[in-house]
């Protein structure tokens, strides 16, 4: 029997998906063409996520049991469903090595410095492996254990920061112009598209809740944490300093002194988002086994799940050094090339919807 | 000596085409016993074997199933005034002397003046029942139950011209009394223990749970050991689906020997490939009644004190039976205490090693500098100082288990005080590493279950090797696979961290806090039970009300 998740753990994996790695990554690119606006560009950027994950809802809700692919591949066999299917796992398994990478890169860094990255690799992708293996129970269980405690760690920051506030940097608004804003949207599509994980999950939500709203919940949710983290680094850093640093997020909590004894808050939240980075690592490649696994209908999914996490550990090898990579994320054709990607997705699964429903009514019709 | 004739006589008069193979077969052997092959293949045939009306037949066959054993008594005798041929079977050792002399003098002497059968009556069951003082008496047909009579202490008696064996119950086999549980020893609360003897354990659980509900099946599993298993749960309580589940892996099972709970335990399970024991194992009658009133299923392996309960949690494996029993306060500090002392028990040594090796900067400043003048002339990266006193230790405690009793202890103390001592002053340990290591070995101590404190004493040595190569990197990816392990575990169907995952809101009244047992007014919810009402509403305590100008307590009209 399938498993099914609960609307909290579906909300939960969709804001984990949505907020820890543009919380390291994202802050560097948007100050620098948004200044301290940068978290409007996060909010207005999240629009368009929210309305790719309730169109990808929408459309997998047209099929039987919210499962697109399977209705396709048993409808019109399994080349109907591979077009969407691979277009998708190719998205999320290059999604996935991205995150491998990033990881891999932040705990080479700040963590085990001198450490290579191909070390760190395996460990990663053989936990990712073991979760996507165990099934989507598990997935979406440790996205909640790590999602509850960066809500309250988010919501608990303004008290250790407030001495640092100055609310002289988010003024005046938009200092640097309304195209500085629509630049720095345009960098956040590529990484709030990425709701269209909500694909793999959707079939997983039970039927008793609604998937609109916990997809509205998970996908509005992650934005509006991420526009509120950005908003205090921008009050405490301004709108110059960010841009120079490689995570700002990261420098949010380091400078936070409670007492003497309790200064260095910064190990907690590394350890979260080190658990909130295998996890994407996670989602994403569950999503490409998932429906890779469907189109095929392959039920022991142990060989591709190893298959596609060497093919991410390999992808994540060759992929830049950690500035390169935060340039990469603003680097125009790299946002178009997501932007398309999940469009070409949307548009199958429209097609797809639109064409099943013909036959539904020529069938009923005949 | 086995009277080969008499057995190819017996099988030649059971007349079927395979035992007259057999017959040939027997008469074929010479010397005094029948050679291997041939007995096997009479013991294959055993539970087809019928009693035959020839008494000396019946001897013949049983001394050849048995081969010569020693311990297998026949006592021949002549019951009643007519001096009718019997002989009663028992295996020395398991049968009670007592029963015995018993039963011989009601055949021999009490029946010396009156015929057998009587006149006019016919040989039968119900004759010697009326003779014979026992509390029951069953006939049995074929060779196989007499074989599994005899070797369950019973006696056997056959007669002359009776196609049936009479089964007496006369065990005696070897028992202890139901002391103090060696594992789970508690301060308050009742203070025997299940002994290895399946009967003596139901009883000590009918002694606390006198209701008609309770429902006992039997099975008997191991194609060699015969070993009893008691499946006890209670009607209305547990789940059917449940009891079926457990019926039905216990009856698949298909061993030659079961010769403790664990046996059974690794056939049953959800998930071969987990450290954390799925089935809580426990020695304390209290704990399974206590289970089986929240519908939980019991099952009680003959030869063992260990009684296994199921569905387990992770909780229920934490918890202690005297959370129940000490006041909900200090119960419930305990508790928190416990859950704290689990996570030092296996992340305490690994976080050292990650702090002192990789993350120096997270420590502050006064006690980094005391951390590292403790370390100064170490020779040793922090990992190897780790694994090694870890090694130490668990191999102290081994062989504190191990060794006599008195020896033990002396050489667990000496042992942790003369090595950790000598190796700080020899330089080849720093202090810090022996408080670590000291506090992990208590706070693993603290753990009730034995099954748990393993799985937790092993990830230990796990999480040290990876916080030794990785640092806080190596345990968060740990810890991730862990939390992964522990999310997808299941324990006949229920979730084995219910119930924090999935969230049970109700049931978290007996969690890390217990709350007062008028509180607990219902059972647990994640468990798939048939009533989960456990008491009246109005069990909360009241101080009687004071009367204008009476005495609290005083008696109102």
């Amino acid at each position: 029997m399938q498993q099914q998740i609960s609307g909290g753990l579906y909300a939960a994996v969709l804001a984990i998906m949505g907020s820890v790695m543009p919380y390291m990554l994202l802050p560097r690119a948007l100050v620098q063409y948004a200044g301290q606006e940068a978290w409007l560009a996060i909010l207005l950027g999240g629009l368009y996520g929210l309305a790719v994950s309730l169109v990808t809802v929408w459309a997998a809700c047209r099929f039987s049991h919210r499962d697109p692919v399977k209705a396709l591949r048993c409808a019109f066999g399994p080349w109907a469903a591979l077009p969407v299917a691979l277009l998708y796992s190719a998205l999320n398994l290059l999604l996935s090595a991205l995150a491998l990478h990033d990881v891999q890169t932040f705990t080479s860094i700040l963590l085990l410095p001198g450490t290579p990255g191909w070390v760190l690799a395996p460990m990663i992708a053989g936990v990712a492996i073991y979760a996507v293996v165990r099934g989507v129970e598990p997935v979406s269980r440790i996205a909640f254990a790590v999602f509850l405690p960066m809500v309250l760690v988010i919501l608990v920051l303004p008290t250790g920061l407030f001495r640092e506030f100055d609310i002289l940097q988010i003024d005046p608004f938009l200092y640097r112009g309304l195209d500085g804003l629509v630049r720095a949207i345009s960098v956040t599509l590529a990484w709030t598209g990425q709701s269209i994980v909500a694909l793999s999950f959707i079939r997983h939500l039970s039927p008793k809740v609604n998937p609109y709203l916990w997809t509205a919940i998970g996908v509005g949710g992650a934005h509006v944490l991420l526009s509120v983290t950005m908003a205090l680094i921008t009050l405490v850093f301004g709108s110059v300093l960010p841009g120079r640093l490689l995570y700002p997020g990261f420098e949010l909590f380091a400078i936070i002194a409670v007492s003497e004894a309790v200064e260095r808050i910064q190990a907690g939240v590394m350890v979260l988002w080190l658990a909130g980075g295998l996890l994407k690592v996670t989602v994403n490649l569950f999503a490409a086994v998932e429906e890779l696994s469907v189109t095929f209908n392959v039920h022991r999914r142990g060989w591709i799940t190893a298959v596609l996490a060497v093919i991410a550990m390999g992808a994540a090898q060759i992929l830049p050094g950690p500035l390169q990579r935060t340039g990469l994320t603003a680097q125009a054709w790299w946002n178009i090339l997501h932007v398309g990607l999940q469009l070409a997705i949307l548009l199958l699964l429209a097609i797809g919807a639109l064409v099943g429903r013909l036959r539904q009514g020529a069938m009923a019709s005949g | 000596m086995i009277e080969q004739a008499l057995v190819v006589q017996y099988l030649r008069r059971w007349q079927v085409e395979r035992a007259n193979i057999l017959a040939d077969r027997v008469a074929a052997c010479g010397g005094a016993q029948l050679p291997e092959p041939v007995q096997m293949d009479l013991a294959a045939e055993k539970d087809n074997m019928p009693v035959s009306p020839a008494l000396a037949e019946n001897r013949a066959i049983v001394r050849a199933l048995l081969g010569a054993s020693e311990d297998v008594m026949d006592r021949p005798l002549y019951v009643g005034s007519n001096r009718l041929p019997a002989c009663l079977f028992y295996v020395n050792g398991m049968a009670d002397r007592t029963q015995i002399m018993l039963i011989l003098e009601a055949l021999t002497s009490q029946s010396r003046n009156d015929p057998i059968p009587p006149p006019g009556g016919a040989l039968n069951l119900e004759t010697f029942q009326q003779l014979i003082p026992s509390a029951t008496i069953t006939g049995v047909g074929s060779m196989g139950q007499v074989l599994e009579a005899l070797l369950n202490g019973d006696s056997v008696l056959f007669v002359e011209g009776l196609t049936l064996a009479l089964v007496m119950p006369t065990d005696g086999l070897p028992k202890r009394q139901p002391d103090e549980p060696t594992t789970e020893p508690t301060v308050r609360g009742p203070k025997d223990g299940f002994t290895e003897s399946h009967v003596e354990n139901l009883a000590l659980i009918r002694r606390r749970l006198r209701d008609d509900r309770l429902r006992v099946e039997k099975f008997t599993l191991g194609t060699r050991t015969h070993t009893t298993v008691l499946l006890v749960y209670l009607l209305g309580l547990a789940e059917p689906g449940i009891v079926n589940e457990v019926r039905r892996r216990v009856s698949r099972i298909q061993v030659d020997s079961v010769l403790e709970s664990g046996y059974i335990e690794e056939l049953i399970e959800d998930e071969s490939f987990t450290l954390f024991p799925l089935v809580k194992v426990t020695e304390r009658p209290d704990v399974v009644v206590a289970g089986m009133l929240e519908g939980k299923v019991a099952l009680i392996t003959d030869g063992t004190p260990h009684v296994m309960l199921m569905p387990s949690t992770l909780v229920a494996e934490l918890q202690a039976a005297e959370d129940y029993y000490d006041r909900w306060p200090t119960s419930s500090f305990i508790r928190t205490l416990r859950i704290i002392y689990v996570f030092i028990a296996f992340l305490g040594p690994a976080t050292y090693v990650a702090i002192t090796t990789y993350h120096q900067e997270l420590i502050p400043t006064n006690l980094l500098i005391t951390l590292i003048t403790a370390r100064e002339g170490v020779p040793f990266p922090a990992v190897i100082e780790a694994l090694a006193m870890e090694l130490t230790m668990e191999a102290l405690r081994e062989a504190g288990v191990r060794l006599p009793k008195v020896v033990g202890q002396a050489i667990s103390i000496v042992g942790a005080l003369v090595i950790g001592d000598s190796a700080v002053q020899a330089g080849l340990v720093s202090p810090v590493m022996v408080v670590v290591v000291a506090l992990t070995a208590i706070a693993s101590f603290i753990i009730p279950l034995y099954a748990m404190s393993l799985a937790v004493r092993v990830l230990r040595f796990a999480f040290v090797v990876l916080a030794g190569v990785f640092g806080f990197f190596g345990i968060v990816v740990g810890l991730m696979a862990l939390y992964v392990h522990l999310v997808s575990l299941r324990s006949f169907g229920v979730p084995y961290l219910s119930p924090m995952i999935p969230p049970s809101w109700g049931d978290q009244r007996d969690v890390a806090v217990r709350v007062p047992w008028w509180a607990m007014r219902r059972r647990p919810r994640f468990m798939p039970l048939g009533n989960r009402s456990r008491m009246g509403l109005s069990n909360r305590p009241h101080a009687p009300e004071r009367k204008e100008g009476g005495k609290p307590g005083a008696a109102t009209d």
